[in-house]
């Protein structure tokens, strides 16, 4: 009686193991990844969407940049706006009116032709503050943009229109020169009405309702597990296209994704851990970029001892961030001394200021005529971080810095990681560390963090002065007196009043493998799948 | 018996509300909320996030609408993954997850108890200090150092597997056994301590006193011994082996549930960590339940009425 239950029982729990595995399709080896021109890479993270209104991070980006094509593309060396459905694009009304003129071969890989009309729905969709999508800001550079998001406008009044099907008429709010980079980004990519609005919710996770009008469409996709990018054949330029597929393994452990990489299971990942860095660059494919972002500790200025400049200013000039980024970080990265990255100058007409170095000297002085010499007197601070092993060996260091330089002690505070977004946002801490990595390549995109009216500055900071500046910069249509302007700006964030730290310039530690060609480094990070190739 | 399992199974609803409830509570008064993010969001942005996932209204009454939804058997949408529900990803992940358990569980109790009887049969040889010996170590190193250790020998160094991935039965053993191994030391301890102790016993003297065989004595009449400790053990086991699973599943990238656990958690993904609770504490109810209802299988002398 008992046996023929037990045996039941035992079939019944194995026949649920094998049957209910849940596998995923087999990975192919990398001869037959070159073979099949297939390339496996891995941002880590899963993307929140493959919806260009809605994603955030980093992956979705990528997939999306594969997956739509928007106005113009990002060009892979120097990052400028190339003619993507736009041809080209005319400039009026003092830099403030954007005419573009959309080319008529331009269809959806479900054979629709792609018009005009396709982007202003698009763009209005995207900014309904009922589809609710976190980087609706960055279209808040189109006149009308901010009010609809905020719900105290119609969408009638944003400024996008479409005369025709292959014209769209753009109005800004200000001169915006990098208006033509801007519309490379994901957000202000288009999709397809029918299929949006046919299912709202699930398009943009379903291969079998996949509609998009770039060089690949989604032909799978296993959450947690990857997406599988195929070539997309009706893309106007599809002859240009090398890949036939692209798989993004998702991850959350980079070790992991290390390891496959070593293995051969990966030809590209785009983030190396700090543990193995030394290892990581003896491997070939190695290699170290100049990334569009700034690691920097904030102060929250409302509070004593970081209500004043001295004290702030004392700190930094304290720190020798040539040996945090040596000894430290060890992955490249350069010490900043502006708050904008240097590099910028290299891509755009801003060349960032020389702001505060090291100087331990100086920094005892101004300690002292702050009222604590030699650190006598010196309150209980905290340096707030989330937790991380990385953020921890920096902050030690700095830490260390200043006990040796100023003689003051501050102590550490790790917290999880939305806790520590939760008292920074509240202003419940005295220094903390930050990072901000920026999305389009100007200057803008750093500095107009901290003016009064933002709610990303985090710090308490207000100067009428900077937000003169910012303001008029933002106004000025001439690239000369911009970056003046912009520069003013920087000097007061920086080296008067310094409501933030800049510690180092981020660099993107990946390994890319010698058989993919085509790659070029950029400060931005963004590869546009269509110039990669797989080769010997 | 019957009137037994209609208690508890009457009582399990009852135990799940009240989980749901003080998680849902607990959870909402962590720091920190699912839109915070490094890359800060202007408040307008917010304001339409939080009115989009209901996440404006008093928290009663997000309460009361999350319950009416369950009831519908709606778990909620996910606010990080934003076009998939919480039931499509745990559908879509629960398979792996489960296999991975399930595998390692088995391994370990059919492992274990073979390694545990032979020792208490062999007491005091040198096979029973060398099993108990490598159980002692097996049980205190972390999965995590297992597992690791694996991929670097038998997948980096001798090329026999996968670094990492779950794409077939091949992609399983490295991490099931792996998974495996503490349990298995201590299913090998319990059943070896509980044989032993069932072994000296009047009745197995009266056995073998009959002429039993001795493979006869010891399993039909010794294994119950053996096995109750074990059964015990299975109960928190089943719980401890989820959790090892979540280490397991990102070392060795198997795209399951048990990371959802603690990355919903992280993200405050509200929706997303209470289907997590929901879907385990389920599981754990029941594992116990079975494992009630074995007792009464295994050990005449337990009664349930």
């Amino acid at each position: 009686m008992r046996h023929p239950f037990l045996i039941l029982s035992c079939l019944a729990l194995l026949s649920a193991i094998f049957l209910g595995c849940g596998f995923g399709d087999e990975e192919r080896s990398e001869e037959a990844r070159i073979e099949k021109s297939i390339l496996a890479y891995s941002d880590g993270e899963e993307a929140e969407s493959l919806d260009p209104a809605k994603t955030r991070g980093v992956t979705g980006h990528r997939l999306i940049l594969g997956l739509f094509e928007g106005l113009t593309w990002p060009d892979p060396v120097d990052l400028k706006a190339k003619p993507g459905v736009a041809e080209s694009w005319d400039v009026s009304n003092g830099g403030k009116t954007y005419t573009f003129h959309l080319r008529k071969n331009a269809i959806w890989s479900n054979g629709d032709p792609v018009t005009a009309e396709d982007f202003r729905w698009s763009w209005i969709r995207a900014l309904d503050p009922k589809t609710a999508a976190e980087y609706a800001w960055i279209m808040y550079y189109v006149k009308g943009a901010q009010a609809f998001n905020k719900g105290q406008g119609p969408a009638e009044g944003v400024g996008v229109s479409a005369p025709d099907d292959h014209t769209l008429v753009v109005e800004l709010e200000n001169a915006t020169p990098f208006f033509p980079d801007l519309v490379s980004f994901g957000f202000y990519m288009p999709v397809h009405r029918k299929t949006v609005e046919a299912n709202p919710k699930k398009w943009a996770a379903s291969p079998e309702l996949w509609v998009s009008n770039g060089p690949f469409v989604l032909s799978d996709f296993r959450t947690g597990d990857k997406y599988v990018l195929t070539k997309n054949e009706r893309w106007w330029n599809a002859e240009t296209v090398s890949l036939n597929e692209i798989h993004s393994i998702i991850s959350s452990d980079h070790m992991t994704l290390y390891n496959k990489y070593k293995n051969g299971e990966l030809d590209w990942v785009t983030s190396v851990p700090v543990a193995v860095i030394d290892e990581a660059k003896t491997l070939p494919g190695y290699r170290d970029d100049e990334y569009l972002g700034t690691y920097y500790y904030r102060f929250n200025v409302t509070k004593k001892p970081f209500d004043d400049p001295r004290v702030r200013m004392a700190l930094n000039l304290a720190i020798d961030k040539k040996t945090i980024c040596e000894k430290v970080t060890r992955g490249g990265q350069v010490p900043a001394t502006s708050f904008v990255p240097a590099s910028m100058g290299k891509y755009t007409y801003y060349d960032p200021i020389d702001g505060l170095g090291h100087d331990p000297e100086r920094a005892r002085k101004l300690l002292a005529d702050a009222g604590y010499p030699g650190g006598e007197g010196w309150p209980a601070t905290e340096l707030l971080y989330n937790t991380s092993e990385s953020h921890k060996k920096v902050a030690e260091a700095i830490v260390d810095m200043w006990e040796k330089t100023l003689g003051i002690r501050i102590s550490l505070a790790n917290k999880e990681w939305k806790v520590y977004l939760a008292e920074v946002h509240d202003l419940k801490f005295q220094v903390a560390r930050a990072g901000w990595i920026g999305d389009f390549v100007d200057p803008d995109n750093f500095l107009a963090l901290f003016t009064s009216e933002s709610d990303m500055s985090d710090t308490g900071w207000k100067n009428a002065e900077f937000d003169r500046l910012i303001l008029a910069a933002q106004r000025e249509a001439d690239p000369e007196k911009r970056a003046e302007l912009y520069r003013k700006a920087e000097t007061i964030l920086v080296v008067e009043d310094m409501p933030v730290l800049p510690i180092y310039y981020y660099v993107s530690n990946q390994l890319v493998a010698p058989h993919i060609k085509g790659f070029h480094g950029n400060l931005q990070n963004r590869h546009p799948f269509q110039f990669l190739s797989v080769g010997e | 018996m019957g009137r037994y399992l209609v208690r508890r199974l009457i009582g399990i609803p009852i135990v799940l509300l009240i989980l749901v409830t003080i998680s849902f509570f607990m959870m909402r008064s962590a720091k920190g909320g699912p839109f915070l993010g490094e890359k800060d969001i202007p408040d307008e942005v917010r304001a339409n996030l939080e009115a989009y996932y209901g996440l404006d209204k008093p928290l009663p009454i997000q309460y009361l609408t999350y319950l009416a939804n369950l009831a519908r058997g709606d778990l909620g949408p996910s606010t990080k993954y934003q076009n998939l529900t919480v039931n499509e990803i745990i559908r879509a992940k629960f398979a792996p997850s489960m296999a991975l358990g399930l595998t390692s569980l088995v391994l370990a109790v059919v492992f274990g108890m073979a390694a545990g009887i032979l020792a208490a049969l062999k007491q005091n040889s040198f096979f029973d200090y060398a099993s108990m010996a490598v159980a002692m170590f097996g049980m205190s190193l972390p999965t995590f150092v297992v597992g690791s250790t694996f991929v670097l020998f038998f997948a980096l160094h001798l090329g026999w597997f996968n670094v990492a991935g779950w794409t077939g039965p091949k992609d399983m053993v490295l991490p099931c056994v792996a998974l495996s191994l503490p349990f298995m030391a201590r299913i090998a301890r319990l059943a070896r301590a509980g044989l032993l102790e069932v072994v000296h016993q009047d009745y197995i003297k009266t056995a073998r006193a009959k002429g039993l065989p001795e493979r006869t004595i010891i399993l039909r009449h010794a294994l119950r011994g053996a096995v109750l400790p074990v059964v015990t053990y299975l109960g928190p086991a089943t719980a401890f082996i989820m959790g090892g699973s979540l280490v397991m599943e990102q070392i060795f990238n198997i795209p399951g549930l048990g990371q959802e656990f603690v990355k919903s958690a992280f993200n405050r993904d509200y929706s997303l960590a209470m289907g997590m609770v929901l879907f385990y504490g389920t599981i754990l109810v029941f594992a116990n339940l079975v494992v009630d209802v074995l007792y009464g299988f295994i050990d005449p002398r337990i009664q349930y009425d």
